[in-house]
C-alpha cells in the first residue's frame, strides 16, 4: 500500500499559479519597456535635437534673408554709380542719399579710391586721415576679393565721418566707376545699423538658456547675448568644438550642463551662426516620456497582479474545495459531498469524486453485509458443531460403550470428539490447512463409524500440495454428513462407501466427496444448494460461505445419479502459490 | 469579503492613484526665480546707471534672480522685507544701511560693514582719482589730442558683480580701463566708452 504523502509538502497551486503568471506578466513588460524606451528615448532625442536644429536653421534662414536684402541695397547703389563720363554727380550722389534715407537699418554709403580718399559720402565728409581708411577692415578686405564678393565686417562704432557716431557693420566691395574723367577702382562701402541686426539674433532661442552667436570667418564674436560681459571678462564663451567642427552638430559642456552646438553659415555673409541649446532643456520631453513610460509599467504591474490574483483565486478554489474534501475522506469521512462549482473540469472531477465516494460506501455496507452472513454461516457451523443431539448421541454412545467395558473404544470416541471441536473452534479462525479441515472429517468419521458400524466405510486421500494448502473450516465435514444422512440405503445391507478427496490443479483446490448411494434426483440437486436442507448446516451454509469468501467462481457442484452415486465437489483457491 | 477580491480592489486603487498623481505635470515648468533683489538709486538717469542695470539684468538671467528698481526719495527708508538683498548706489548709504533688513552691497565706494563693487587702478598703476568729467566728453578731448587717455569704470561689470555677491557672497574690484586713442574704438572698449550706441 502506498505510503500516503504529507499534505504540507510541495508547493501550493495558488502561489506557483501566481508567480507563473507575474512571472510571464513581468517578463512581458520588462521586454516592452527595455525594447520601446531606449528607440523611442532615441527618437526622442534625435528629433529634440532635430528641431533645436531647425530652430537655429531658421534663424539662419531670416539672417540670410536679411544679408540678401541687404546685398540688393548695396548691388543697387553699386549700380548707381557713374559708370561712364557722362554720369552726372548730383543725379547718382543724390539717389545714394535717398536710398539712404529710405532704408532706416542704412546709415550711410560712402566711396573710396584705391588710396583711401574720400570719393563721396553720404554721412558728410571724413574725420579721419586717408590712412585711417586704409587701414580699416573694411577696406582691406574689399580690396582684397577684388570686386568677387562682398566683406561684411564685424560691429564697430563708425568713427570715419564726422557725423554722429554709430554702431555699425560695414558691407564693402572693390567697385569701378567713372571719377573725374578717369575709369578708377575704389572701395564701396555702405554701413548697416548694428540693433537691426541683434534684434534678429535675439529672437532666436533654441530652449529655454539656449542662444545663438555669431562668428565671422576667422573665428571673431560678432554677436553674443553675453558679449558684454565677455568684454568685461565676466564670461567666456569656448569655441574650441565650433572650432574643431566648423560645421554641422557637436557638443561640449559648460559648468556641469551637456550642450548641442549646430553650426550653421550665413550664406554670402561667411559668417556662422552657432545655436547652443542644453541637453537636460531640450530632452525634456524624453525624460517626460521615459517618467510616463515607468508610470503606465507601474500601473499595468499593478493591474497584473490584481488580475493574477483574481483569476488565481477563480480557478485554484474549486481545486482547494475539492482538495480538502479529500483530505477530510483520508480522515476517515466517507459522508463528504464535493460541491461541483466551477470550471467543466473541476465539475467532472467533483462528480466523479462523489460517485466514487457513493461506490466507496455502498461497497462498504456490502462488505459489512457480507462479513456479517459470513460471521453467520460460521456461527451456525460451529453450532452444528454443537448441535446437542450429535453430542448427545456422541456421549450417550461413550457412557453406553463404557457400561459395556469398551473403554477403549471409548476412550477412541472421546478422543475424537475433543480433537473433533478443538479443530471447529481453531482459535476462531476461519481458514485452517487442509490437513487440519481432512483431520476434522476424519474424526468425525471415527465416530460416527462407531455409531452406524458397517452401514458405510470411508477413505481419505490428499496430495501433498493439497495437504499444505489453506481452506475454509468446516467445509468437507457437513458433506459428509450429508451422504451419512441422506445416501445409506436402509432397505439395503450394502455398505456405503464415501471415497473424500483432496488435490490441486493449477490454481485451484479441490475436495471430491463421492458416495455409492442411493443418488439424489434431478430436481432435488437443482435445489440442494439454495434451501436448508434437514436439520444439518447443509450444503448451502457450505457453499454460501465460499462464494462468500472467494467468490463466485468457487464453490459446491454437485453430481448425482440415482441409486448409483453422488459427487460433490469443493472448488476453492489455492492460497500457497500456483 | 475573501482576502483575493480586498488585495485585487487595493492594487486597483493604488493604480488609480499612480496613474493620477503620475500623469500630472509631465513637462517640468521653467523654474521661478528665487531671489528677488532691489536697486536702490536716488537718480534713473545717465549712462553709468544704464550699463549698471544692464549687468544686473545679465546676472540676473544667468544666476536664475530677478531684481526691481526703488528710486528713493530724500529721507525715505526702502522696504526690502520681501527682498533677499539689495544693491544701493547712493552718493551716502549709511542711512539706508543703517535700517535696510536684508543682506546689501554698495557700488561705487568702500563701507566697512557690507560687501561693496568699487573701482580700482591697474596693478603697478598710480591711484586714480575721480572726475565729474562726462565719458562723452572724456572721449572727445582724447580724439581731440586734449588728453592722452583716461580710466574708464565698468559699471556693466559692477551691476554684473554686485548681483553675484548678494548671490555668492564677498565684494569685487572691478579693474579701470585705461582708454587711450590707439584702443578707443576697440572691440573689447566700444561698449564701454560709448554705452548709448547699441
Amino acid at each position: 500500500m502506498p505510503e500516503p504523502v504529507s499534505a504540507k509538502k510541495g508547493v501550493r497551486l495558488h502561489y506557483l499559479l501566481i508567480s507563473m503568471l507575474l512571472a510571464a506578466f513581468s517578463t512581458v513588460l520588462l521586454f516592452t519597456f527595455l525594447t520601446l524606451s531606449p528607440r523611442v528615448t532615441g527618437l526622442l532625442s534625435s528629433n529634440a535635437v532635430e528641431r533645436t536644429k531647425e530652430t537655429v536653421l531658421q534663424g539662419v534662414k531670416s539672417l540670410d534673408l536679411y544679408a540678401d536684402g541687404l546685398l540688393t541695397s548695396f548691388n543697387y547703389a553699386a549700380d548707381l554709380l557713374p559708370k561712364d563720363a557722362d554720369a552726372e554727380d548730383s543725379a547718382w550722389q543724390g539717389r545714394l542719399s535717398f536710398l539712404v534715407a529710405s532704408r532706416l537699418e542704412i546709415s550711410a554709403v560712402a566711396l573710396f579710391d584705391t588710396q583711401g580718399n574720400l570719393i563721396y559720402s553720404t554721412a558728410g565728409s571724413l574725420d579721419q586721415p586717408a590712412q585711417a581708411v586704409r587701414d580699416s577692415a573694411f577696406f582691406v578686405n574689399a580690396l582684397e576679393r577684388q570686386g568677387t564678393a562682398s566683406y561684411f565686417s564685424t560691429p564697430h562704432v563708425q568713427n570715419l565721418f564726422g557725423a554722429k557716431k554709430t554702431y555699425v557693420v560695414s558691407i564693402s566691395r572693390a567697385e569701378w566707376f567713372f571719377s573725374d574723367g578717369q575709369y578708377i577702382e575704389g572701395v564701396m562701402m555702405m554701413d548697416v545699423e548694428y540693433t537691426f541686426l541683434r534684434s534678429l539674433i535675439e529672437k532666436i532661442t533654441p530652449g529655454r538658456s539656449g542662444y545663438v552667436y555669431l562668428l565671422d570667418e576667422f573665428d571673431e564674436l560678432i554677436s553674443h547675448p553675453y558679449e558684454r560681459a565677455i568684454d568685461s571678462g565676466l564670461f567666456h564663451e569656448d569655441l574650441t568644438a565650433v572650432q574643431q567642427k566648423t560645421l554641422g552638430i557637436t557638443e561640449d559642456s559648460r559648468e556641469g550642463r551637456e550642450r548641442v552646438l549646430i553650426i550653421l553659415t550665413v550664406g554670402k555673409t561667411r559668417w556662422r551662426m552657432v545655436g547652443v541649446a542644453y541637453i537636460d532643456e531640450i530632452k525634456t520631453l524624453e525624460s517626460a516620456f521615459v517618467r510616463i513610460l515607468s508610470v503606465i509599467m507601474l500601473c499595468a504591474s499593478l493591474l497584473s497582479f490584481a488580475c493574477a490574483m483574481l483569476a488565481v483565486h477563480l480557478v485554484t478554489r474549486p481545486i482547494t474545495l475539492v482538495a480538502s474534501s479529500m483530505q477530510r475522506v483520508t480522515g476517515g469521512d466517507l459522508n463528504v459531498t464535493i460541491p461541483a462549482r466551477g470550471f467543466r473540469e473541476i465539475r467532472s472531477v467533483a462528480s466523479a469524486f462523489n460517485m466514487m465516494l457513493s461506490r466507496i460506501r455502498s461497497l462498504m455496507d456490502q462488505i459489512v453485509v457480507e462479513q456479517e452472513k459470513k460471521r453467520l454461516y460460521e456461527l451456525n457451523a460451529l453450532q452444528a458443531q454443537i448441535n446437542p443431539h450429535f453430542l448427545y448421541n456422541t456421549l450417550d454412545s461413550i457412557i453406553w460403550m463404557e457400561e459395556r467395558g469398551r473403554g477403549r473404544e471409548a476412550i477412541i470416541m472421546v478422543s475424537a470428539l475433543a480433537r473433533l471441536f478443538r479443530i471447529a473452534i481453531s482459535k476462531g479462525k476461519s481458514v485452517i490447512t487442509v490437513a487440519e479441515e481432512l483431520a476434522h472429517v476424519r474424526n468425525y468419521l471415527i465416530i460416527q463409524k462407531m455409531r452406524f458400524k458397517d452401514q458405510f466405510s470411508y477413505a481419505i486421500t490428499a496430495s501433498d500440495e493439497a495437504m499444505k494448502e489453506d481452506t475454509l473450516k468446516l467445509i468437507v465435514q457437513p458433506i459428509v454428513e450429508n451422504c451419512i444422512n441422506h445416501a445409506i440405503d436402509r432397505t439395503q445391507s450394502e455398505e456405503l462407501h464415501i471415497q473424500i478427496d483432496a488435490c490441486t490443479e493449477g490454481d485451484r483446490l479441490f475436495f471430491t466427496i463421492r458416495d455409492d448411494g442411493i443418488g439424489i434426483s434431478d430436481e432435488q440437486v437443482a435445489t440442494l444448494l439454495t434451501r436448508e436442507a434437514g436439520s444439518g448446516i447443509g450444503l448451502k451454509n457450505v457453499h454460501e460461505r465460499i462464494m462468500l469468501t472467494y467468490g463466485g467462481d468457487y464453490g459446491l457442484t454437485i453430481q448425482s445419479a440415482e441409486d448409483s452415486f453422488t459427487l460433490v465437489t469443493v472448488t476453492l483457491p489455492r492460497a500457497k502459490g500456483n | 469579503m475573501k482576502r483575493p477580491y480586498l488585495i485585487a480592489g487595493a492594487l486597483l486603487v493604488l493604480t488609480a492613484v499612480v496613474m493620477l498623481f503620475g500623469f500630472r505635470t509631465p513637462v517640468e515648468p521653467a523654474p521661478a526665480p528665487q531671489d528677488a533683489y532691489l536697486l536702490i538709486v536716488s537718480d534713473d538717469t545717465g549712462a553709468f546707471l544704464l550699463q549698471l542695470k544692464r549687468g544686473m539684468d545679465d546676472a540676473a538671467a544667468r544666476l536664475n534672480a530677478r531684481w526691481s528698481l526703488k528710486v528713493l526719495a530724500a529721507g525715505e527708508i526702502p522696504d526690502c522685507s520681501d527682498k533677499n538683498g539689495a544693491v544701493i548706489y547712493l552718493d551716502h548709504p549709511e542711512a539706508v544701511l543703517a535700517s535696510i533688513g536684508c543682506p546689501a552691497v554698495v557700488i561705487g565706494q568702500t563701507v566697512s560693514s557690507v560687501p561693496c563693487i568699487v573701482s580700482a587702478a591697474p596693478e603697478g598703476d598710480s591711484p586714480v582719482s575721480d572726475t565729474d568729467v562726462p565719458l562723452a566728453e572724456l572721449v572727445a578731448m582724447l580724439e581731440a589730442g586734449t588728453i592722452d587717455a583716461f580710466y574708464a569704470a565698468d559699471p556693466y561689470a559692477m551691476g554684473y558683480l554686485a548681483v553675484a555677491a548678494l548671490k555668492e557672497g564677498g565684494g569685487r574690484e572691478v579693474p579701470l580701463k585705461l582708454i587711450t586713442r590707439d584702443n578707443l574704438y576697440g572691440k573689447e572698449n566700444v561698449k564701454l566708452v560709448f554705452p548709448l550706441l547699441e
